[in-house]
Parts: C-alpha cells; structure tokens; sequence
C-alpha cells in the first residue's frame, strides 16, 4: 500500500532522513514511533508532498507520489499534528469542502458524515466556525475530514493528541474499522500505549534512520528481551 | 516602566530584529532571493521618488513666492494623518486582535498597559518607517528653504517624531470602541467592515471638509488672505490650529523664538505623553475587557446545530467558496482587496458631485464629443489596471499560512486549483467594472446625447477590461505560487508585508504602460477603433492562454517546492 525506497532528506549539512525504506501492507495499522527531530514529521511531509526528497521513491497505492502526485494524493488523506485548519468557515464549510474535493457521492454525504460526526460527538458543533473550537475539536473535525474520503492510506501525525480518552478509543475503533475494508493506516505517535495497542507492525526512527521494524513481537524477538514497547523505545533510542 | 521596557524590547526583536535578519541572509536562500528581489523593486522605485521629491521641491518654491510656506507645513500635517487614517486602523487590528502575541502575555504577570502600549509603539515605528519616506522630505525641504536655525531643527526632528502619536492614539480609540461594540453583534465581521469603511470615508471626509473650508473660496476672501499672509507668515498654521491644536505648537518650534521653539516642543512633548498615559488607562479597561470577553469563551460562536444538505460542487468552485468567505470574515482581508472596489466608487461620486455648472457641463459635453473613443479606451486601461491594485491572487497562498497543508495535500488538480484561485478575483473584478462602468454612464448622462451608444461602449469596455486583467491576475498567482509568504504572525502581514503585493503592482503598471504605448503611438494613428478593440480582446485572451499553460506546466513541483 505505502513503500518507501531509500528516502533521504538533507536540510543544509543536517541529514533528517537517512536513507530510510519500509512498506506498510493492505490491511495494517502501521506505527511510526522516534523522539523529537528524528525524522518522523520530514518523512511524513515527503509522502504527503509537502516536501521534495532529495534521494529516494514513495509509491501510494503503486502510484509515484513525484511523478503523478494527483493520482497518488488520491490514495490518502492526512491529518498533521498542528491541527492548523481554516479558521473563518464552520466545521460544515469545510466538511463539504473535503467532500467536494474527493468526490464523494452526494448520496453518502449525509449518512456518512451525520455517523462520524455522532461517534465523535462533534454534530451539535458542526455549525459553528472554526475560530471558536478547541484543539481537540479541530483535530476531531480534521479526522472526519480524513475518514469521508475513505482513502486507501490514512496517513496520520500524531492524530492523538488533543483528543479526550473517550474520543482516543473511538479513534482507535474507526481506525480498526478503516483497516477492515483492506485500507490501511500509518501514523506517528509518542504514545506508545496507543502503538502497542493499535499497531500490526511500528518501525522507529531515530537520527534518520530506521533502528528496527515489525510487529511487537518480532522486535522483541530480535533484541532478545521480553519487554514494553516504552523499554524497548527507551533502549534503542537511548 | 521596568515591565514597559522588557516587553517592548521583546516585542522589537519579534518585529524588527536585526539578529534574526542576519541569520535569514546567511541561511535562507528563499530570503536572499526574496530580499534581492526587493531590493530590485525598490530600485525600480527610485525614479518616481526622485520625482516625488522635485514636485515638493516644487511646490514649496511655488508656494513660497506666494508667501504660503505656512500652508506647505500645513499639507505635511494633513498628509501625515491621512497616512495615519488610511493605514493605522488596520495596523491595530491586526496587532492587537490577530496577533497570537496578545494570548501568549496575557497569562503573564504583566499589567497588560505595558505590553498593550509596546505593541503601540511597534505600530507607531512603522508608522514612522513609512512617514520617514512620505512625510519626512516635506519637513527637511521646509528646513532647508526656510533656513531654520540649530534649535529650529531640533524641533522640526522632534515634531516629526511626535505628529503620528496623537492621530494614531485617536484612531486606536475607536477601533476599539468599534471593535467592543460589535462584539456581540449578529454577523459581526461584516458590521465591523461596514464599520470601518464608513469610519475611514467619514474621517477622509472630515479633513476634506476642513481643508475645502480652510483655504479660501471666492476672489474676495482670496484678496484678504493674501493681505494677511503678508503681515503674518504663519496664518494658515494659525487658521489650522483651531481644529487641530498641536499645529500651533508646530508653529512655534519651527518658526518662534528659541523660547518659544523650547516652550512649543516642550508641550507637546507633554501632551503626548499625556495622550500616551491616557491611552494605556482605555487599553488596560477598554480593550482587554473586550479582548477576554470575545476570546474567553469559544461557546459563544456556536451555532445551533440545524441538519444541512451536503451540496455537491465543482472543485474549482469550492476552492473559490472557501477563499471568498476567509476574504469576507478576516477585515483586514476584506478591506485590503475588496475595499479599492468601495473606495474608488465613492471617489468617483465625490468628485462627479463637485462637477457643476453650466460652464463645466458645457466644456466637459464638448471634450466627451471630441475624445470619446479615448476617454473609453482610458476607462478600460484604467480598470485593466485596477486587477493589480486588487490584491487577491498575488496573495493567494500567502493568505493560506500555516493552513497551505490543506491545498497542497489534497487531491487537486493543477486546471482546479488555477481556476479556483482566479475565481475570486475574476468576481470580484467583474464587480467593480460593472459598478464603475454604472457610475460613468450615470455621469455621462449629464453629458452626453447618445446614453445608448455609450452604453454598448460600456458594455464592450466591460468585456475587454476583463480579458486584459486576467494575464495580471495569472502572473500575481504565479509570483505567489513561487514565493508565497507562509510564516507570518498576523494577517495583515499576508496582504500589507507582501512584496508580491508591490511586484503585482510593478506589474500592472508596466503591462498599463505597455498598453498605453501601443495605443497612443501605433494602433491609434493606423487602426480605427474597432479593430483596435478585437486586438486588444483577442491578445488579452491569448496571453492569458499561454500564461496558463505555463503556470500549470510546473505546478506541482512548485506546490512540493512553497516551504
């Protein structure tokens, strides 16, 4: 679904991405876990197309997101973890905005949004302006935006933060649910609770480059410890 | 003033720092260009205001042989708060509503008059920046012409210092009286537009009312002024001061006695810093209570939850949508790109109502009969211009922020997102030319004997003006697709701080000139009118064509490549 050939990145003399490759499958919920600067956020901006890789191949779906972006940025959605979003438009404005942009059918618009917008608690809400929500309201309304276009790959930054526990496990659950229909998901998380829990498979990053990759249990295997997903993050990034 | 000082200084290195502007030149390539760029333009600038600085040299020595050297300090003053007006309005929105500094001080342990009157005087030094080009070559031509002695010239310096801080205090005072009475109003951005448009057009009037009844009308009052000017050089700072009180201590700091300089400088020194204190006592009750209440509390905003169709639109048309409300709810948008289209209007009534007489009527039928063709084709280059005053493609991106992930992430193509970001322009020019074009027929019917041939001429104008506006409007967007402004603070800083802006503007005026030139010296001696119409139509569309195909050839790589 996502593969990444030896992706680099260099801002000035700083290497951000070093040469980095892995595949997220059809069907997985993919955890990319690092600490600050290691070179989740660069990563997640080359597969989107908010930046240019200098080395490297990011195919969405079999498509080149360099060499036909239109079509590759039609196999995703994104949500970024500064939940920057137009502020001057109601959460309806920019719902329809979405909708319009990905072509979904009129039919399912109401169904489909009236749904995501109750499992979110976010209806009553909904026509008010953006100006006036809070963090985790506008990360909810970045999410429905997301899940509307029902795209092949949801690729998320950080998409829990802001979020009450409430709205963290329905998160959760939708994800799941997304994954169900052979879509996948892949997002960046400092929540380790929330990897250990929801991924197949998470890769961490750290100083650009990929330090290990594979379900919990395989890591666990590999460094030859029966721990926590936090122990072994600690460890090796350490 | 300890706490006055340690925002203040927080606040410059924020806004003007040197620091941060030499480490942008060393690392940031995109700047260097940008910077380069500038500089470029500015020299570009550097004729006209060599120009600007003759026609002052100019009309002081006009002025002088007509004993008005007083009416000459008078115009600085009055250009100076016209500045002030037009532009200071908008500075305080935007540092004092949409700046994030204001939530970040807040919370801090600082009576909010010191960091509110910081911000004050961060608007005030770029108030200043601009006077030091407009404003200032008035006062040194003055000094120089006048001969003015050493401390004259310190007061000069000093008043030059001192004339924005009142005006600019004054219109503080009420935008944000306005601003706290709209609060709570139903659709109160667009009341706060209304608002500001009639408060600046009542203001502009104001001093057009005082400088009309100012100067002498009828040949009698003429003589008698001109008797006086003989006897006191000072009369027409004398006359002004009965509005507005500060002239009279100008006065005496340019043309008084050392006393009487020391005594003029010295209170308004005083009154100033009067002003200033006074000031800081409305921001520290006035504003803050009002800027809590509006932030405080984001229920305030809902709106109750009422089932909604999901309409189905064209891409293009939703990205046009969504740029049209964000232009109409942000006032500092709204007046910087839909306010030309109010303004120019309203001036053209102003100066149309001002024309009578049966000698000017008579003189004005005879020119319209001899010039027609020109005086239509002048409407139509005049409006082709217009699209670079309106700033809303050169802006396109910029006024995106830190929100451009959203475009440039989604699934749009290159023909959707051109087409939707030149929508709303397209509109907004359409507009315009439909109520200026209204205007004109409504004023040559005064005039002229043939309303209906001169309204086909409309129609036409209509037409051909907007073809020619879309090469401009498609250069800004891509000037703006190359080096958008993303990272700014506030959004004045989008629209106001934009060198796109002023490239735009470069633009518009280079591609009028051109058209001009081809009128004036080769398609009108060759070409009757029509033929000239079908070029200029068919030319205009062409352009247009080959500028989209160009812009939409790289788009992609220059959406990856905006950061």
């Amino acid at each position: 679904m996502l593969e990444i050939k030896q992706l680099t990145k260099r801002y000035g003399s700083k290497l951000a991405v070093n040469n980095i490759s892995f595949s997220v499958k059809p069907g997985e919920i993919f955890g990319f876990l690092g600490p600050n600067g290691a070179g989740k956020t660069t990563t997640i901006k080359m597969i989107v197309g908010l930046l240019k890789p200098d080395l490297g191949e990011i195919m969405i779906n079999g498509i080149n997101n360099q060499l036909d972006p239109l079509r590759a940025k039609r196999q995703f959605s994104f949500v970024p973890d500064n939940s920057e979003i137009f502020e001057k438009i109601t959460g309806y404005d920019y719902l329809q905005f979405i909708c319009d942009v990905y072509k979904v059918p009129a039919t399912d618009r109401e169904v489909k949004l009236n749904s995501l917008l109750e499992k979110l608690v976010l209806k009553n809400d909904i026509n008010g302006y953006i100006s006036g929500y809070s963090h985790g309201m506008k990360q909810k309304l970045l999410l429905i935006g997301a899940l509307i276009a029902n795209p092949k790959i949801l690729i998320l930054d950080e998409p829990m933060v802001g979020l009450d526990p409430k709205a963290q496990h329905t998160v959760k659950e939708l994800l799941s649910e997304h994954c169900l229909n052979g879509n996948s998901v892949f997002f960046s998380t400092h929540v380790l609770e929330v990897a250990e829990k929801v991924c197949n498979r998470v890769a961490i990053i750290n100083k650009g480059e990929i330090i290990t990759i594979g379900s919990l249990d395989e890591i666990r295997k590999k460094i030859g410890k029966d721990e926590s997903l936090e122990n072994i993050f600690l460890e090796l990034t350490e | 003033m300890k706490e006055f000082m340690l925002t203040f200084k927080l606040l410059l290195k924020q806004n003007l720092s040197l620091g941060y502007f030499k480490e942008r030149i060393k690392f940031d390539k995109k700047f260097r260009n940008m910077l380069l760029a500038m500089i470029f333009v500015l020299i570009l600038c550097l004729p006209s205001y060599i120009l600007l600085i003759n026609t002052v040299i100019n009309i002081f020595e006009t002025f002088q042989t007509l004993y008005l050297e007083s009416l000459f300090i008078v115009m600085a003053i009055f250009l100076s708060i016209f500045l002030i007006i037009f532009f200071g309005m908008f500075q305080i929105i935007a540092y004092f509503y949409f700046s994030s500094d204001v939530k970040l001080m807040t919370p801090l342990p600082i009576n909010p008059k010191y960091y509110l009157i910081s911000k004050f005087f961060i608007i005030y030094l770029w108030e200043l920046i601009l006077s030091l080009f407009v404003i200032l070559p008035f006062f040194i031509v003055y000094g120089v012409y006048q001969q003015l002695f050493i401390y004259q010239w310190v007061g000069l310096a000093i008043c030059f210092l001192l004339i924005p801080v009142i005006p600019l205090i004054i219109i503080g005072v009420l935008t944000v009286l306005l601003m706290n009475i709209t609060n709570f109003v139903k659709n109160k951005d667009a009341i706060r537009m209304i608002g500001y448009i009639i408060m600046i057009g009542g203001l502009l009037l104001f001093q057009m009312y005082i400088y009309r009844n100012f100067l002498p009308q009828s040949p009698e009052e003429q003589v008698n002024v001109f008797e006086k000017l003989i006897n006191n050089s000072s009369y027409f700072l004398d006359r002004f001061s009965v509005y507005y009180p500060i002239t009279k201590l100008i006065d005496y700091a340019l043309n008084g006695t050392a006393l009487e300089a020391f005594l003029g400088v010295f209170i308004f020194i005083l009154v100033s810093v009067i002003f200033l204190y006074l000031f800081s006592l409305f921001l520290e009750r006035v504003f803050v209570k009002g800027y809590l209440k509006e932030h405080a509390n984001p229920a305030i905003k809902k709106k109750k939850y009422q089932p909604k169709t999901y309409k189905k639109r064209s891409v293009s048309v939703a990205i046009a949508r969504i740029d049209f409300i964000t232009l109409l709810k942000v006032p500092i948008y709204a007046f910087n790109t839909f306010g030309v289209i109010l303004i120019l209007p309203v001036m053209f009534i102003i100066m149309s109502i001002s024309v009578g007489g049966n000698e000017t009527t008579e003189m004005l039928t005879s020119f319209y009969k001899n010039y027609k063709i020109d005086l239509w084709l002048a409407i139509i280059l005049f409006l082709t211009v217009t699209a670079s005053m309106i700033p809303i493609a050169a802006t396109s991106f910029s006024r995106e922020g830190k929100t451009n992930w959203i475009m440039r992430t989604l699934p749009i193509s290159s023909k959707d997102h051109i087409k939707g970001r030149l929508l709303t322009p397209v509109i907004t020019l359409l507009v315009f030319n439909v109520i200026m074009i209204t205007l004109t027929l409504i004023f040559l019917s005064k005039i002229s004997n043939n309303i209906s041939e001169d309204f086909i001429y409309g129609a036409i104008s209509l037409i051909i003006s907007l073809v020619l506006s879309l090469p401009i409007l498609i250069i800004n967007l891509y000037v703006d697709l190359k080096k958008p402004l993303l990272n700014w603070e506030n959004p004045q800083q989008a629209v106001k701080q934009n060198l796109n802006v002023l490239i735009s503007l470069g633009v518009g005026f280079a591609y009028g000139t051109i058209l001009f030139l081809s009128y004036n010296f080769v398609f009108k001696r060759f070409l009757p009118y029509q033929a000239i119409l079908i070029i200029y139509f068919v030319s205009g569309f062409v352009l247009a064509y080959y500028l989209y195909r160009f812009i939409k050839k790289d788009f992609y790589l220059n959406l990856i490549d905006m950061e």
